[in-house]
C-alpha cells in the first residue's frame, strides 16, 4: 500500500506554477520577434555583399573595357602610321627604281 | 676593389646612356602644324610611344587581333610619330615647313634616301645607326598635294617595314595603285 502511494506520488503530475503558460508564451513570442530581426539583418548583410560585389565587377569590368578600347584605338594609329610609313618608302623604292631603269 | 667598381661604374653610365640615346633618335615636330592642318583637307597626327605603344603591341599581339607579327614589330620600337597633310591643290603648303623638320635631324643621322622625282615626289630617308643597326627613322614625303613627316624611334628593319605595304591590315595604295584606281 505504501508502496503504491509513493508510486503515485512519484508519477503525479506536478501543477505549473502561477503563471507559467503567459510566460512561455510571452518569451516565445519575444524569440519570434528575435528571429525575425535576425533575418532581416541577413538580408541586409547579403544584399550589401551583392552590391559590392557587383560593383566591384562593375568598376573592374569598365576598366577593363576601356582599357581594351585604348588599346583598340592605339593599335589602329599604330597600324595607320606604319602604312604610312611604308607606303612612303615604298614610294622612294619606286622612284629609285624608276630613276635606274631610265 | 677596381675590380667591382668598374664594371658597376660602367653599368650606370650605360644605364644614362641609353634613354638618352633613345631621346636623341626622336625629331620634335613641335611645328606650325595649325597652319598646315588649316589648308589641309585631311590631317593625320599620330603620336605613339611609352604605354601606349606596348598596349596596342599587345593588343595586336592577342590571339583575336591576329596580327602578331605586327604586335612584335611593335613591341620593339620606342615611339611612333607622324604628321601628314593632304591638300586639295598642288604647292599649297610652304616649304619652310620641310626645311624646320631637315633643320632638327641633328648629327649622328644619315641621309640613305634622297629622292627627287620628276613627279615632285620628294622623298627623304634618314637613319640613327647603332653599330650596323637601325635605331630611329626619320622620313619626309613631299608630294604636291601631301606633306608627310615621320619618325620611327626604336629598332626598326626597313625592308621589313616597306613589306608591312598590303599586308595584315595595312592596304596596299601606293602610287602605282592610286593612278590604277
Amino acid at each position: 500500500m505504501t508502496i503504491e502511494r509513493e508510486l503515485r506520488e512519484a508519477l503525479r503530475r506536478p501543477e505549473a506554477p502561477p503563471g507559467f503558460a503567459s510566460r512561455v508564451v510571452a518569451r516565445a513570442r519575444a524569440g519570434e520577434r528575435g528571429e525575425g530581426g535576425r533575418g532581416r539583418g541577413n538580408a541586409a548583410r547579403a544584399l550589401a555583399a551583392g552590391v559590392l560585389l557587383a560593383l566591384t565587377l562593375g568598376v573592374v569590368g569598365g576598366y577593363r573595357w576601356e582599357r581594351r578600347r585604348t588599346a583598340e584605338r592605339a593599335a589602329e594609329s599604330a597600324v595607320t602610321a606604319l602604312r604610312i610609313a611604308s607606303e612612303k618608302l615604298n614610294l622612294a623604292r619606286q622612284n629609285i627604281h624608276n630613276h635606274a631603269a631610265e | 676593389m677596381k675590380r667591382i667598381l668598374l664594371p658597376m661604374l660602367v653599368a650606370a653610365t650605360l644605364s644614362v646612356l641609353v634613354p638618352a640615346g633613345v631621346r636623341a633618335q626622336k625629331i620634335s615636330f613641335d611645328l606650325d602644324t595649325t597652319t598646315l592642318a588649316a589648308k589641309a583637307i585631311e590631317t593625320v597626327e599620330i603620336t605613339l610611344d611609352g604605354e601606349l605603344l606596348r598596349l596596342a603591341g599587345r593588343f595586336l599581339a592577342t590571339a583575336d587581333a591576329d596580327e602578331p607579327e605586327l604586335g612584335r614589330l611593335l613591341r620593339r620600337l620606342e615611339g611612333i610619330y607622324v604628321r601628314s597633310y593632304t591638300f586639295d591643290s598642288d604647292g599649297a603648303y610652304d616649304s619652310r615647313a620641310i626645311a624646320a623638320v631637315r633643320a632638327r635631324i641633328g648629327a649622328g643621322w644619315q641621309k640613305i634616301v634622297n629622292v627627287r622625282s620628276a613627279d615632285s615626289d620628294d622623298v627623304e630617308v634618314y637613319t640613327k645607326l647603332a653599330g650596323d643597326r637601325v635605331e630611329g627613322v626619320v622620313i619626309i614625303a613631299a608630294q604636291p598635294r601631301q606633306l608627310t613627316f615621320i619618325n620611327i624611334v626604336g629598332p626598326v628593319d626597313l625592308a621589313e617595314l616597306s613589306l608591312l605595304e598590303g599586308q595584315f591590315a595595312i592596304p596596299r595604295i601606293s602610287k602605282k595603285d592610286a593612278k590604277e584606281k
